[in-house]
């Protein structure tokens, strides 16, 4: 397999994951990188390097968030330098709302949060299931509670949102 | 017949295309049937349109070139030892000497023809030696416009005009992350990953324009030799180049609509 398709294929997809997973742009760059640098080690079948990615990437993240948790600091990734002079309201409207959504997705559990991105990602159920640890026959039954959650705390910021208005 | 209700784990795994054959058919006639079930099969559709628009809405744009060259950095960790037991350590001490007398002529003879040619030389070795072959990223510059349709990246590159050097991102659009660094190399290079069909950059001397650039990464190379460069948004500058450093020049950011991120360096 190219090494370069599969890049081109799979990196956009992991980075998404993986920035919704964390929040957190730097987190997602460096986490994609390590998987794919890891990648590089592996002769696998074609099939199996999408799974084999995803799940590398989620024990980096375990790791990264273990390490975080034990030393008891953030990490000392530089922010982006965003400059952004006076927004218009429909900006401010806009950046409120995703703020919502990461608001939302962390205050999910993990192995919700977890479902529902790699359901977005297009992953069969029993690639989600095998990636997450969780029983195929129980993976659409997870995924139709988290979607749930997800959705109707988000709408409940929008109800809030709107009284106040 | 179906005596109960279908569970929601079923549902869902139906609107995602898990269930197929007799087994789907069997549950679309009895969600025909059912009105608490087409309710319950019709709400999963909306949460699950709901949430995808969401996470789409809060997504940033993939760093691809910049990974994509990190990670071809380390790939290349194998193939230089590769190319070391065929004789790399010669040509890499041969670099080094070239390297060290353009260092030396750069030094004593500054403003001389001289100068140029040698940092040419430099850049190229430098570029062999990290097994990159001269333009790897970027293809020479076009005499004209360059669609972007179907390209990963997109780029260009041009040799400084009466020691300047002009970046002009015209009306950009979505979020734009634009890394600016000085290179030691002779000609300024622009790469972007927008994936906007109806991108175009076009060059002049010393200048190139990016006209309709949507969300993605745009990183510039501006030579470190050259005397003035500037990137500019929209006809003003943000980011100059004042002695030996690049500096922000003011409140870049949103413009109708986009918003444009600077980063200073690697």
């Amino acid at each position: 397999v190219d090494f370069d398709s599969v890049f081109a294929t799979l990196y956009p997809s992991l980075y998404r994951y993986l920035h919704r997973l964390t929040g957190d742009e730097d987190a997602a760059e460096d986490i994609a990188q390590e998987a794919f640098v890891r990648l590089l080690r592996q002769s696998l079948p074609e099939a199996e390097i999408r799974p084999w990615l995803f799940t590398v990437a989620m024990n980096l993240v375990r790791d990264r968030a273990r390490k975080r948790e034990r030393r008891k600091r953030l990490l000392t990734t530089a922010s982006p330098l965003v400059l952004r002079p006076e927004q218009p309201d429909e900006g401010l409207e806009r950046a409120e709302r995703i703020h919502w959504v990461r608001d939302v997705l962390d205050g999910l559990p993990p192995r919700d949060r977890q479902l529902l991105l790699m359901r977005e990602e297009g992953f069969k159920y029993d690639e989600i299931a095998a990636v997450i640890g969780v029983a195929p026959a129980s993976v659409g039954t997870l995924i139709a509670r988290a979607l749930k959650k997800f959705v109707s705390a988000y709408e409940a910021r929008e109800d809030v949102d709107d009284a106040r208005v | 017949m179906w005596m109960t209700h279908a569970s929601e784990g079923l549902l869902i795994a139906y609107v995602d295309g898990e269930i197929e054959g007799s087994a789907a058919a069997e549950l679309r006639d009895h969600v025909a049937a059912c009105e608490a079930c087409a309710g319950e099969l019709h709400e999963l559709e909306r949460l699950s349109a709901r949430a995808h628009r969401l996470l789409r809405g809060a997504d940033v744009a993939p760093p691809m070139l910049r990974a994509r060259a990190a990670i071809g950095t380390a790939h290349s960790v194998p193939i230089r030892r590769g190319l070391g037991r065929v004789g790399l350590g010669g040509l890499a001490r041969a670099a080094g000497l070239v390297l060290v007398l353009a260092g030396v002529a750069a030094a004593v003879v500054p403003g001389s023809p001289v100068r140029e040619v040698l940092s040419i030389t430099f850049t190229r070795l430098a570029q062999l030696v990290q097994g990159q072959p001269e333009d790897a990223a970027v293809p020479p510059a076009p005499s004209a416009e360059a669609p972007a349709a179907a390209r990963e990246a997109m780029g260009m590159a041009i040799m400084p005009a009466d020691g300047r050097v002009r970046v002009i991102l015209h009306a950009p659009a979505g979020v734009v992350d634009v890394r600016v660094r000085l290179v030691d190399a002779a000609r300024a290079r622009v790469e972007t990953t927008s994936d906007q069909p109806d991108m175009r950059l076009r060059s002049a001397a010393g200048r190139v324009e990016v006209m309709g650039l949507g969300a993605g990464e745009l990183r510039i190379d501006i030579p470190r030799s050259v005397r003035a460069a500037t990137v500019e948004v929209n006809g003003r500058a943000w980011v100059l180049k004042a002695g030996d450093q690049l500096q922000l020049a003011g409140p870049a950011g949103r413009d109708r609509g986009a918003e444009v991120r600077f980063r200073i360096g690697d």
